[in-house]
Order: C-alpha cells, then structure tokens, then sequence
C-alpha cells in the first residue's frame, strides 16, 4: 500500500472508467497537492440539541440519533460558528467515487488545525465508496471558529489497496450521502450480544 | 344598563384593546420567524420583516386611528397568513439543496433585484403569489395616519418577491419541479398576457356578444315569451356568457404562455412533469367546471408542439440517436399520440361558451408566441434533448455510475451542467430504467433524487464560485 503522489492522483482522475477517481465539483487544480486532495466544507450541517436527551447509546429509547440532533442548512456566503467544545458533522462540498483498488484517509489541514479546529475522527473512507464524506468538526482551541461553507477544510490523502478489493456496495451505511449523515449505530446487529 | 351611542364606544374600545394585543403578539411571532436561521436562502426572513414591521407600527399608530377605521386594521392584521408560507420555507420542508440554484436560474429570467421563496402547500399543486410587498403598500397607503414612509424604510425591499409553492408530499421529488417553469411563465408573462388580450376583446366582444345573442334567441325555451322580454332576457343573458368567454379566454391564454415559457426554459422535462402531475386528474374537463382552466390535454398538446424538433426526430427516424435518450422519447412521443384525440375540444365545443372562448384563444395563439418570446429572448428556441444529446447521455452514465449529474467531460476539462440539462438527463435516466424494470421506482427513485439535487447544487457552486476562484488564484 503506498501513498498516491500528484502525478498519480492526476492520473486518475483523469484515467478510464474502471480505475478513475471522481472528487467533483473539483473547482480549482490547486486543490490538488503533492500527496493529496484539499476538499472543501459543504453548507450542510448536524448539530446537537441537547435538551432533551440524556445520554446517547446503542440501546432503547436513545439510540435514535435524530432525537439528540438536528440538521442545518448555510447558504453559500454564510458562516456557521463552532464553539469551543462543540462538536458537528459536516461533509465535503465534494462527492467522491472511488474506485475499488483505492482507499482514502481524511485529514485536517494544518492550517486549521492550529487554531483548534479536528475534522475527521473516524477517517477511513473504503474502496468502492460513492457519496459525500461525513466530517466530524470539533474546535479544541479556546476561540469560536468561523467557518464558511466552501472552504478548503480537510484533505485527501489515497492509498492503493492491493489486491482490489470487489466493490459490494450492499449494507453499507453510509453510501450515496450527499451531505452529513445522522450516526447509524443504532442499527449495529453485533452491539445488542453486549447489551443487558 | 345604559350604554349610549348603542354600545358603540364599549365596542370601540374593546376592538381596540384587542387589535393592540393582536398586533403585539402578530410582531413577536413574525420577529421569532424572522430571527429564525433555519431557511435555504433570505427571502423568507425578509418576508416575515415585513409582516413584523407592519404589525409594529399598526400597534404604534393605534392610538391615531379614528375609531370608524379599526375594522381596516383589524383587516390588515390578516396578514398573518403570510407567516404560514415563512414557516413552511423552512429547511426541513424544502428541497434546500436546490433553493440557492434555483434562485439564480430565475433571476435570469425576472432579473437581479426579484427574491423568491419555495415553500410547499398541501394541495397537489404549483402555484404562485406575486405582487405581496405592492399589495401591502397599496393597503396601508389607504391608512392616513400610517407612517409610510418609515415603513419602507424598515422594511427595506420587496417589490420583486414572489412565493411559488409546491406540493408538499413531493419535496424531494426534484424531476417534477421542472413545473417551475411554468410559474416562472406567470410571473414574467402574465401581465403582458392580460394587456394583450385586453386589447383584442375590444376588438372581438361586440361580434361575440351577438353570436352569442343568435343562439340564445334561438333557445326553444324562449319561445313562449314576447318579443320585448324575449330581446331583454337575451341580452342579459348574452351580456353573462360574453363575461364568462372573456373570463375562459384569458385564463386559457394565462396559462398556455406560461406553460410554453416552462417548455421553453426546461424542454421535454417540463412536458414529461405536467403529463406525470395530470395523469391523476380528468384530462378532457370543460374549463367552464374547472375554475376556467384549460383541459390538460389542451395543455399537454400545445407543450408537445414545442417539443416538436426532440419528437420528430425519433419519429420520422432522421437523425441518429443516442440510445441513452430513446425511452424518454418513446415516452414523450406516447404522449403525444394521447393528444391526438380530440376529446378535449370536443367538450370545449360542446358548450357555446368555451366555444368561443378557445376560439378566441387559437387566434391569439401566434402573438402569445411572440410574446414569449420576446420575455426571454436567449431561449428563442425549446431546450432540445436531441441537441444536447451528447451530454445528456454522459449524464445519464454519471447516474448510472450513481454519481450526481453536475457536469461532463474529464477533470479539468469540465463543463458544469445547466439546470435544465440535469434536469433533461434525470428524467431520461429514469424512462431508461424503467424501459429495462418496471418496479424501479420502487426502490430506485429516492438515490435518483438526492443524486439530481446534488447536481444541482454542486453545478450552481462550480458556476458561482469556480471563476471567482480561478480569479483569486490568478492575482496570487
């Protein structure tokens, strides 16, 4: 497994069907670096309300993330401001199709990351997967954060899988987003052989 | 109990207690909207500014207000209606995702200064609401005491805001908002549509009236009558049914122009959504029992002779086609075959009044043409999926790659898609994949939907904001 450099992202972006990257709308080439795609902030968002949920967990009556949280539109030329502490899901402005020989991890951008802000925790987005990358934003930092929708927010950093793995897009939770996506855990069969 | 003035003052005084209470509380709701970010554009807080202002300083001004005109503020706090259609603009209620792109495409029609809002109403229906901040200004201008000018100046803007809604229960259902276009029609078409046909009643309603008069004279039932009555019941009878082919024809023509501007801007995706929303209805109706508007029928076959160039090449078998796009055509041509039978106007003459209204409308068919025309002089010509083939059919391979639609060619050679051609290439993928699965509704058609509408928006941010990009990158 070896890191993707620009040539070979180029490539494949630009290759035939079977093995092409697809990040779109890719606005500017500059999003493209030597190792990696910058991806911009949709204007969609989740956030929490937390009035009226008590805990959140994979059983009973709080396991419906929907209860503890609601979705959130920003027009394009707005701000949406994180609070110190506050965490929200995000996603890309862009819509990946990745081809089955081909995983992505999803970064930060340092820039970012200095003034607090982490966008993604659970990073790995699989061979096969289409859609829209949930980013989970969290500021560790001290001061609000504002952040506009189209903003460059985190990075793409492939990586061969090799063998190509079959892409059976079946079951997956989180295909076809176009924009955040509420926690699917809830449907998690395996967590109920843990549950009393 | 002596109450004087017949309990006049009492009820005076009690309305106006009340209307100062109802105009506060009408302020603080429509100020809780107003404060309210839950919206996909600006439109509807500016709406709910303006109800908010006009409830604030109708309670400031209370006080002025003789007694004999508390009735017409306590008509102008009706306005609270208005806040209905602010609410339900909200996110969760409305395909936000196209709200934005939306705006801008028909801005290009109306112009830069007009705002809209999409709200959905719970009919099974499209429609909208034109003239809102002129009919208050024409309202409040009647109030003498009312502080006019102040009001403008709080409320800002307006005179260009239009509140076009869609049926509530197909908020996602992006491929049968190309109805949109239709309501676009009526906002730019139909004032020129009523002046026009003003004009030509002039010219027509004496000859109308006394054809009309021959019929009636003719009626057996009036033959028992004397002449005198007989001629007086004829000419009140005739005076009616002259009003209600004026009535019949113009809103025949009202709605044929904005049909043909939908067709126009959107193609055979605007033939495709009407003919999907009528299939549910009586095709054939008299318009006389149907609020004067015209049979679908009617409608569908004057969108499918704007469609003409797409249905005859398929057709007459002329030129080659894209096989990506032949089921939609398939699709649109059985529509056509279903207007070849005449049973719409064969209802239309079997009543003297609709007779005579469309045949008013036929002759007035070539100038509505013109007009429309000339209200959108860069589409002369319908969208044609034929000539646009090419990229349709690359379109329809993003979707069945389930890749939204935004744009074809291959990074960075790319060229986003306009609306009308997502639009166009949804509605052919679909008829594709139904030609091959007659279930594929079923359990396709909601990822076809977030698919379009992430086209949608993602080709409105390339087409927004890619140049401005390229710009900022070039000064650096």
């Amino acid at each position: 497994m070896s890191t993707l450099t620009k040539k070979e992202i180029l490539e494949r972006l630009k290759s035939e069907a079977k093995t092409r990257l697809i990040v779109t709308p890719l606005l500017h080439g500059k999003q493209v670096g030597d190792a990696s795609i910058d991806v911009r902030l949709g204007n969609q968002f989740i956030l929490f309300k937390m009035h009226n949920l008590e805990t959140f967990g994979p059983d009973g009556k709080n396991s419906n993330p929907r209860l503890g949280q609601e979705r959130q539109v920003f027009q394009y030329g707005e701000h949406f401001i994180l609070h110190p502490g506050m965490l929200a899901l995000g996603a890309t402005l862009e819509y990946l199709s990745m081809p089955c020989d081909l995983e992505c991890q999803v970064e930060g951008r340092s820039s970012w990351a200095r003034v607090g802000l982490q966008v993604a925790t659970a990073s790995s987005v699989e061979p096969g997967f289409k859609g829209c990358v949930t980013l989970e934003l969290s500021n560790v930092g001290t001061l609000p954060l504002k952040l506009y929708p189209g903003l460059r927010i985190a990075q793409l950093v492939f990586r061969t899988a090799h063998p190509p793995i079959t892409c059976s897009l079946d079951g997956r939770k989180y295909h076809l987003s176009i924009g955040p996506k509420f926690s699917s855990i809830h449907t998690d069969k395996d967590s109920k052989v843990f549950l009393k | 109990m002596c109450q004087g003035n017949d309990g006049k003052e009492w009820q005076q005084n009690t309305l106006r207690r009340e209307l100062l209470r109802q105009a506060s509380g009408l302020a603080v709701t429509a100020r809780k909207l107003e404060e309210n970010q839950d919206y996909p554009n600006k439109s509807p807080q500016s709406l709910a500014r303006l109800v908010r202002v006009t409830a604030e300083l109708l309670a400031k001004t209370l006080e002025d207000t003789p007694d004999g005109r508390l009735k017409h503020v306590a008509t102008l706090l009706c306005c609270d209606e208005f806040l209905r259609i602010v609410e339900h603009s909200r996110v969760s209620l409305t395909p936000w995702s196209m709200i934005q792109a939306t705006e801008v495409f028909l801005r290009k029609y109306v112009g830069d200064d007009a705002y809209f809002i999409i709200s959905p109403e719970w009919n099974y229906n499209y429609g909208v609401r034109t003239g809102v901040f002129a009919a208050f200004e024409k309202a409040l201008s009647g109030l003498e005491w009312f502080p006019l000018d102040e009001w403008r100046k709080e409320v800002g803007w307006g005179e260009k805001l239009f509140c076009i809604s869609f049926p509530r229960i197909e908020k996602l259902n992006v491929l049968l908002h190309a109805n949109l276009g239709h309501e676009l029609g009526h906002i730019i078409t139909q004032r020129k549509v009523e002046v026009s046909f003003e004009k030509m009643w002039l010219e027509k309603e004496a000859e109308i009236k006394e054809r009309l008069k021959n019929l009636i004279r003719g009626d057996a039932s009036f033959e028992a009558m004397g002449d005198l009555l007989k001629e007086t019941v004829a000419e009140i009878k005739a005076s009616d049914d002259t009003e209600k082919v004026r009535q019949v024809a113009l809103q025949a023509l009202i709605e044929t122009t904005a049909d043909k501007v939908g067709v126009r801007v959107f193609g055979p995706a605007a033939l495709a959504s009407m003919a999907e929303i009528c299939t549910r209805w009586h095709v054939d109706i008299n318009p006389i029992g149907n609020g004067n508007y015209p049979p679908w029928r009617y409608r569908l076959r004057i969108l499918a002779q704007e469609c003409s160039r797409d249905l005859d090449a398929i057709s007459q078998n002329e030129q080659r086609i894209h096989a990506d796009i032949v089921p939609f055509l398939e699709w649109l041509l059985k529509i056509r075959e279903f207007t070849s039978s005449a049973t719409d106007m064969k209802e239309i003459q079997s009543n003297p009044i609709s007779a005579e209204a469309y045949k008013l409308v036929n002759q007035a068919l070539d100038d509505m043409n013109e007009l429309v025309t000339s209200s959108i002089p860069d589409e002369k010509k319908t969208f044609s999926l034929v000539e646009n083939q090419e990229e349709i059919s690359e379109l329809i391979g993003r979707l069945e790659d389930q890749v939204p639609p935004n744009e074809s060619g291959i990074w960075p050679d790319i060229k986003p898609a306009s609306l009308e051609t997502i639009l166009n290439a949804c509605w052919a993928y679909k008829l594709k994949e139904i030609s091959q699965d007659k279930s594929w509704c079923e359990k396709n058609i909601e990822r076809l939907f977030r698919l379009c509408l992430k086209a949608i928006e993602s080709s409105y941010v390339s087409t927004t904001f890619g140049p401005k990009l390229i710009e900022a990158y070039l000064q650096d």
